[in-house]
């Protein structure tokens, strides 16, 4: 844990209003997923009466059945998987070895990389759609995943860089010259010294990352058109019909693809409370 | 690594620029020989009385949405990083937080449709409450509409500067405030001595990537009111859809992207100076 | 500058290519495969187009046929996008209000030429919209739009007349409307992120009347005036759901469906949606009363297909849809989808036994099929544009003459220049 350890009454009355502030919190953040969650379990009608029923009168699995039932539709959440996974991955080294060397050393046009790295963010993607899609069929990825994984690399590589960066500078310096002193190299610095520390951040441009690649819609839509290519995203799509909705299966389907995420982070968020403070470390 | 890097400088790089060229030509795309014309496509999108509109509104919802995204962000990071939970509570509760995040835009839009329908579970509750007497129409009133997209945007994507900072918060010494402590100071000069400068590099960083992100919201905006109603929800990133997908101006809608290109790209100029003033 | 860009991306093509590790490998052997885009594989019961498919490759040795399906609110945006970069399918599925558009980018082929070549007559299919002469699109399939109304709320309401005027239409709303247990007499979607239905034209067509006069607009009529006056009325009085400005399609269906409108102006294709759904709901279907009088059009949308310019395999394609076409697949088609079918001497086999279908297909045979909006350039910006305005009447911000004049203008910009 981290710090406060007030004496007396006022702990007392600090969790009161911790508690509420976190309860308040949870509502306005959980809220709409708990409403998301119970219309999955309700039938169409059901989930536009009014009065509207909080949990369901008529309680059905049928979409959830629906879904796990479905190759092509299981299909989906590999995919989604396997590219969010792989991009996160290549993501998070390529923003390591960047941040790193932005961090510690000084290069020439290092401004100027940190200018472009940054700008590339801040062209609005339907803008870019046609360029881009026209890019991606000369280079005859059109159709692929590796079209999306490189799509997606594209769009976090240059935050990763930006925010490991910034986790990296917010580690003293001092501790890299302590391991040079000991006779180790600037890796072997960057492994074992900054990398565990600054693994909250990690994690957090990890998380990032895979939120971008799992979630995005427009190009994975885009840049590939067979069934065995298609994402989460555009899978809940193609339940948004001509004429109608399938409102309760677009509901299981989202919940189905956001429980392997939030495992996930149950597992990482431990990273947040591992009391792996620079000061800690200092001393 | 090194090929994929250059692809990917590629594939950065050249849809950039194109979108540069194009933005100087007649209508590409739609037109087989597109011709030179110069800014002349810029003087239209600034004579254009809605795109002024646009970039009005696109200013209030990006400020808007990044002061809240970072008071909702920084707030819950603290309260989860406080040390006052069990730590069942706290990994509860950071789960919780991160739910916004987890749904995809389209989801995101359809499950507030719901929640916000006039018929829906919102108007509802405040009925019941007595807090309304007739039905309010979060997105089809045009007084309305804007503050609804905001506060779906804020929802959508606070938990992106949470998770951040409560990364940045465990890199902050504990000595630090125990210090400050033994000094006798309290929570608000803890705050504003310790915390905030502390966390300040990253604050900046992701205070500048979210503006970037929210100059250019797009899904959210689009799927709940495309718009409208009466324009009151346009932004620069619709506007330019309109012209691209609905007008097919592709040339001009590429002049668009530019401007909106421009604007972030001075935001990321003054965020590299003061970087290397830093250094 | 192109050529550099290309020779740019050229370094990037060999990385990617190592990267891809293998390139796949098309077009062997003395098979055609033949993509077909579509979005009404996810429309149908699960496995009909492919069914279907499959029937067609038995009777075609040779040619093999991929279904691409897409999420029908992306279809324009990615025809328009595919089309820029050379990669429509073979076979796109398309409709009226696009097809002007993608004829305009060079997207789509001519299929005069291919009829001639294959020897098809044009006087098999219902209709055959050209365009300068120029055939592009073929109509599968027809949907017309009539007004379906919940019994129980008119016989609730005392209604038990139905209305055939606006006038009668009017008390019956006025009857039924009652915002305390939430019912109203219907719904007026004219959000403007993705406009479809007819909800606000189908009054105009059904009383004889036009938005348009030989392809230009022709706004400035009192007939148009009494129109807008009339949605007004409805709108001021109450009668309509509210959240119109933005509410969509789809929600304007799960209104009716959840007995809280009256009246709804929708597909047929909702009939069987709507009975699944909600199986207690007793409703019957109609024509949309006319200003006085007999109503006489009936608003509709349609399935059609066309060829890509890009496309290989032209012939093959047109094979597809000559089948597609043929009296017994597209009566088949018609009875899988509830819509009226592209080829006259088809009969869809829905109607027979069904007194609703009966129902429908009587107002559908003894009313003018209209679709104003299709074939039109930019047809989807066009109504954006009438919804706008819609807003802008309804929201009190224009006068009927104000509203009347900026659809003529804009209107004339599009349609002139086009």
């Amino acid at each position: 844990m981290t710090t406060t350890r007030s004496r007396g009454r006022s702990v007392g009355a600090q969790r009161v209003a911790l508690w509420i502030g976190l309860t308040l919190g949870a509502i306005f953040a959980g809220f709409p997923a708990l409403w998301m969650l119970l219309s999955s379990f309700k039938p169409n009608t059901e989930i536009f009466q009014f009065p509207p029923t909080f949990l369901p009168d008529t309680f059905t699995i049928g979409a959830y059945t629906d879904i796990l039932t479905n190759p092509e539709k299981l299909r989906f959440f590999i995919n989604s998987y396997l590219v969010a996974g792989a991009v996160v991955l290549l993501t998070l080294l390529a923003g390591i070895m960047a941040g790193y060397a932005l961090s510690r050393f000084q290069f020439p046009l290092k401004s100027l990389l940190n200018t472009v790295v940054i700008s590339v963010q801040a062209v609005p993607p339907i803008t870019l759609l046609i360029p881009y899609f026209g890019l991606v069929v000369w280079l005859k990825l059109y159709d692929s995943l590796w079209a999306l994984m490189l799509t997606y690399m594209v769009a976090t590589i240059p935050y990763a860089i930006l925010m490991m960066t910034g986790y990296f500078n917010t580690i003293p310096r001092e501790l890299d010259e302590a391991v040079k002193v000991d006779g180790g190299n600037t890796m072997r610095t960057l492994w074992q010294v900054l990398v565990p520390i600054a693994r909250p951040g990690i994690v957090s441009v990890g998380a990032y990352t895979f939120m971008v690649a799992w979630n995005e819609f427009l190009f994975a839509l885009t840049l590939t058109q067979s069934r065995e290519n298609r994402t989460v995203p555009v899978g809940i799509q193609l339940l948004m019909g001509e004429h109608s909705f399938k409102w309760s299966e677009m509901m299981a389907m989202s919940v189905l693809g956001c429980l392997p995420v939030l495992v996930l982070f149950l597992i990482f968020q431990r990273q947040f409370v591992s009391g792996m403070t620079a000061g800690a470390v200092k001393s | 690594m090194s090929p994929t890097l250059l692809v990917m400088l590629i594939m950065m790089a050249v849809p950039v620029a194109m979108v540069f060229v194009y933005s100087t030509l007649s209508n590409v795309v739609m037109e087989r020989d597109p011709e030179f014309v110069g800014i002349e496509n810029y003087l239209t999108l600034f004579g254009d009385e809605i795109f002024r509109k646009a970039l009005g509104q696109t200013a209030i919802f990006t400020v808007t949405s990044v002061t809240l995204h970072l008071l909702i962000g920084l707030g819950f990071a603290m309260m989860l990083n406080s040390g006052l939970l069990p730590r069942l509570a706290a990994a509860l509760f950071r789960v919780i937080y991160i739910l916004p995040w987890v749904f995809t835009a389209s989801i995101v839009v359809i499950l507030w449709q719901l929640l916000l329908n006039p018929n829906g579970v919102i108007n509802y509750l405040l009925e019941a409450a007595s807090l309304i007497d007739s039905k309010v129409e979060w997105f089809s009133n045009p007084s309305l509409a804007l503050g609804t997209v905001i506060f779906i945007n804020v929802w959508a994507g606070y938990p992106f500067i949470m998770i951040s900072l409560l990364a940045g918060l465990q890199g902050i010494p504990g000595d630090l405030y125990e210090a400050a402590e033994i000094d006798g100071a309290g929570w608000r000069a803890r705050f504003f001595n310790i915390t905030i400068p502390q966390l300040f590099p990253i604050l900046l960083a992701v205070a500048m990537l979210d503006f970037i992100w929210n100059l250019q919201q797009f899904p959210i905006i689009w799927l709940a009111t495309g718009g409208g109603p009466l324009n009151a929800t346009e932004t620069i990133a619709t506007f330019t859809y309109n012209l691209a997908f609905s007008k097919h101006e592709f040339a001009m809608a590429s002049a668009s992207g530019v401007v909106l290109f421009v604007v972030s790209a001075i935001v990321a100029l003054f965020y590299v100076r003061h970087q290397k003033a830093r250094d | 500058m192109h050529r550099r860009l290309v020779a740019t991306a050229a370094v990037g093509a060999a990385a990617a290519l190592v990267l891809a590790g293998c390139s796949s490998d098309d077009g062997s052997g003395d098979t055609v495969t033949l993509d077909f885009s579509q979005w009404w594989e996810v429309e149908l019961s699960e496995g009909v187009m492919r069914g279907l498919m499959d029937r067609f490759e038995e009777e075609h040795p040779g040619i093999e046929v991929n279904l691409i399906s897409n999420p029908y609110s992306a279809t324009v945006d990615l025809q328009t996008a595919a089309a820029a970069t050379g990669t429509l399918a073979d076979i796109v599925a398309i409709n009226g209000a696009s097809v002007y558009d993608l004829q305009d980018q060079g997207a789509i082929t001519d299929l005069s030429a291919l009829m001639d070549d294959a020897g098809f007559d044009p006087a098999e299919l219902v209709s055959n919209d050209q365009i300068d002469g120029v055939t592009y699109m073929v109509r599968a399939l027809n949907f017309a739009y009539p007004l379906y109304y919940n019994t129980d709320l008119l016989d609730a309401a005392g209604v038990t007349e139905l209305p055939t005027t606006w006038a009668e239409f009017d008390e019956a709303a006025a009857a039924v409307t009652d915002p305390s247990s939430n019912v109203y007499a219907w719904s007026l979607p004219i959000n403007v992120q993705s406009p479809a239905g007819f909800d606000s034209q189908s009054w105009l067509w059904s009383s004889g009347n036009r938005m348009l006069d030989d392809r230009q607009p022709n706004f400035e009529t009192p007939e148009v005036a009494d129109w807008l006056t009339f949605l007004q009325g409805q709108y001021d009085g109450g009668y309509v759901t509210p959240g119109a400005f933005t509410q969509q399609e789809q929600q304007k269906v799960e209104e009716f469906t959840a007995g809280r409108n009256a009246f709804l102006i929708g597909s047929l294709a909702h009939v069987q949606g709507i009975r699944e759904a909600n199986p207690d709901l007793n409703f019957s279907i109609g024509s949309v009363p006319a200003q006085d009088g007999e109503p006489s059009g009936i608003a509709g949308a349609s399935w059609g297909l066309g060829i890509a310019e890009n496309s290989e395999h032209k012939e093959e394609a047109w094979q597809l849809i000559e089948w597609l076409m043929s009296e017994d697949v597209n009566s088949e088609l018609a009875t899988e989808a509830t819509g009226f079918p592209g080829n006259a001497s088809s009969v869809p086999g829905f109607v027979d036994g069904d007194p609703l279908y009966e129902l429908a297909f009587e107002v559908y045979s003894s009313s003018e099929f209209v679709t104003e909006l299709e074939g039109l350039p930019q047809a989807l910006d066009l109504n954006r544009n009438l919804n706008e305005n819609l807003v802008r009447l309804l929201q009190g911000e224009a006068s009927v003459e104000q509203t009347q004049a900026s659809l003529q203008e804009y209107w004339t910009g599009v349609l002139s220049d086009g």
